[in-house]
């Protein structure tokens, strides 16, 4: 299953000029579970689906009581720069979707 | 120290100018509370608004929730914090007085308001810097400057610091008569923890309070940027709920709520020292309130405020060239590269940085630029955004026309619409003048023995029939 098969939210916004951070809901239980058990998410497969060294990526959280994962990785170029696209971050989180969760 | 058991606070929207529910902010009046309070100050807009000195809201709607959240406390006896103008420039601030001016002059109300300035004079920081203060950067990205430098302090077209609750604390204790403060840029959790840290309530608690309740109804389900949200905190907990019967507090809304434009849901660095909810707990009180305690307090060897900087980078100009010609789409990356080579040639005999410009392909990567999983063109029509950023408005505009028109004639193999290969939607529209860009320049921890040391406070009566007082 795709992870956007999974999830009942997967969004990106600014945590700043310089960070992009993602989140992740699912509405089911069992769902978060599988992820969160699967290993999947990795700051390895951030940091090759973002084009990033390891070391940007911030962090992964997995919190339970809202079944929600974070991930947070620092920007190639902050959100103000000429050459950036999306000053809110708003939509970064389109490499997620197709993430392929094994079961 | 005052020393009440229980405060029974109400955040009366998402944010000053996103909208103010009356009926809800009406209802919280029926809980006999302690303070309104609201927050508008932000840097989610970009530099330009700190750069350029100007609020993020548009004037009318500022105006409207001031006049809603002002009157309705007013003639209930609550006092309010509010944080309003957008960016924390002290223009903004006099803005946000202004309209509170005009607000009363209206509604024959007189007001006595403490009011909080944020703009950091550069003397100030540069002296701090000499006497050997550092500033680090908060965030670990190579786009700022590890330490703060002088000379990003004088290149900077103006600096905020955000306010801590120690100031609004400080400003009630000493005033206790006020109907309201008026804050420039704050931290927002201070301004909801600041009266429960005056009353001597834990820390932890009451900074985690602040957390949940700064952006109203957005801690509900089903979630609300315009709505409020109620907050009641006692000594080990709090409670928080919707006033609107259309919504509901969870444990999932108020955890979920935690992750909002946050870089780490668990641990969260302040003024001070870290807010870590790690081990907080939610538990459903009654169908609507959810009750929450357990977060902790880590106090930080040294206080720090946060401070930010925006610097000019010149000035922009733009070009939104749509591609329909199916030979034009399948080339476009010919197009843009040759013109690209053209335009550099043409004005090779400028210094090299004097300009930037950038094309932004949508339909192909424009919005994830290096890592779009799928660099390439699957649809019939595309558009260009030509971007120029130069020294001046008028380079800007000379660049970014040039690049149109060369990117509209440019031949290629097999080209079929020779009069030109973009579409221009209006005029003016080969160079349509933005002005000034800026950067965040600064963002950075400024070291205080004295949490309200860089800010400047004032108390202004606004009489009935008009006119303010300092």
């Amino acid at each position: 299953m795709k992870l956007k098969d999974l999830a009942t939210v997967i969004r990106s916004k600014n945590a700043s000029p310089f960070v992009t951070t993602l989140d992740v809901f699912f509405a089911q239980r069992e769902n978060y579970e599988a992820v969160k058990a699967s290993g999947v998410l990795t700051k390895e497969l951030l940091a090759e689906l973002y084009k990033l060294p390891v070391e940007s990526v911030l962090g992964i959280w997995f919190v339970d009581d809202c079944q929600g994962i974070k991930m947070s990785i620092l920007k190639h170029v902050p959100s103000d720069h000429p050459s950036a696209g999306d000053l809110y971050g708003a939509q970064q989180n389109a490499p997620l979707l197709e993430i392929e969760v094994p079961s | 120290m005052l020393r009440k058991k229980e405060l029974r606070i109400f955040s009366a929207t998402s944010f000053m100018g996103h909208g103010v529910d009356k009926e809800s902010l009406e209802r919280a009046m029926d809980y006999d509370l302690d303070f309104v309070i609201a927050q508008g100050t932000t840097t989610d807009a970009g530099p330009y608004y700190l750069g350029a000195a100007k609020p993020v809201m548009a004037e009318e709607a500022l105006r409207r929730d001031l006049e809603l959240i002002i009157t309705i406390a007013k003639a209930n006896g609550v006092p309010f914090i509010i944080s309003a103008g957008g960016c924390g420039a002290d223009s903004t601030t006099r803005l946000v007085l202004d309209l509170i001016e005009d607000i009363c002059s209206q509604h024959s109300l007189s007001l006595k308001l403490g009011v909080v300035w944020s703009e950091i004079a550069k003397d100030y920081l540069l002296s701090g810097l000499k006497q050997g203060k550092r500033a680090r950067r908060i965030v670990p990205h190579p786009a700022l400057e590890e330490n703060l430098s002088a000379e990003s302090v004088l290149q900077a077209e103006r600096i905020v610091a955000q306010v801590g609750p120690e100031v609004i604390m400080d400003l009630w204790e000493q005033n206790p008569d006020l109907d309201g403060v008026i804050a420039g840029r704050s931290l927002d959790v201070g301004l909801y923890a600041a009266i429960p840290l005056l009353h001597g309530f834990d820390k932890g608690l009451a900074m985690h309070f602040g957390k949940v309740m700064e952006d109203g109804a957005l801690a509900a389900t089903p979630g609300s940027g315009n709505d409020g949200l109620l907050g009641i905190i006692r000594e080990d907990h709090f409670d928080v709920r919707p006033t609107n019967p259309k919504r509901r507090c969870t444990p999932e809304s108020v955890t979920g709520h935690a992750f909002y434009e946050r870089s780490d849901p668990n641990r969260e660095a302040n003024p001070g020292g870290d807010l870590d909810i790690s081990q907080a707990v939610y538990t459903q009180l009654d169908e609507v309130t959810v009750r929450v305690s357990g977060a902790r307090w880590i106090e930080a060897p040294a206080y720090t405020v946060k401070l930010e900087g925006a610097a000019k980078t010149g000035y922009r100009s733009i070009c939104i060239a749509g591609m329909r010609d199916p030979q034009v789409v399948a080339n476009v990356e010919l197009i843009l590269e040759e013109s690209r080579d053209i335009v550099e040639d043409y004005f090779s005999y400028l210094a090299e940085d004097s300009y930037a410009l950038n094309f932004k392909v949508y339909g192909k990567d424009a919005v994830l630029g290096p890592f779009e999983p799928t660099p390439y063109v699957q649809g019939h029509e595309i558009c260009v955004l030509i971007d120029v950023v130069a020294e001046t408005q008028k380079l800007a505009d000379s660049v970014c026309s040039f690049a149109s028109s060369t990117i509209s004639h440019h031949g290629f193999p097999g080209r079929l619409s020779t009069a030109g290969n973009i579409a221009i939607p209006f005029s003016p529209g080969r160079a349509v003048p933005v002005g000034e860009v800026y950067e965040f320049s600064i963002w950075h921890a400024w070291p205080l023995d004295d949490p309200k040391e860089p800010f400047r406070t004032t108390i202004e009566t606004i009489a009935a029939k008009g006119g303010r007082a300092q």
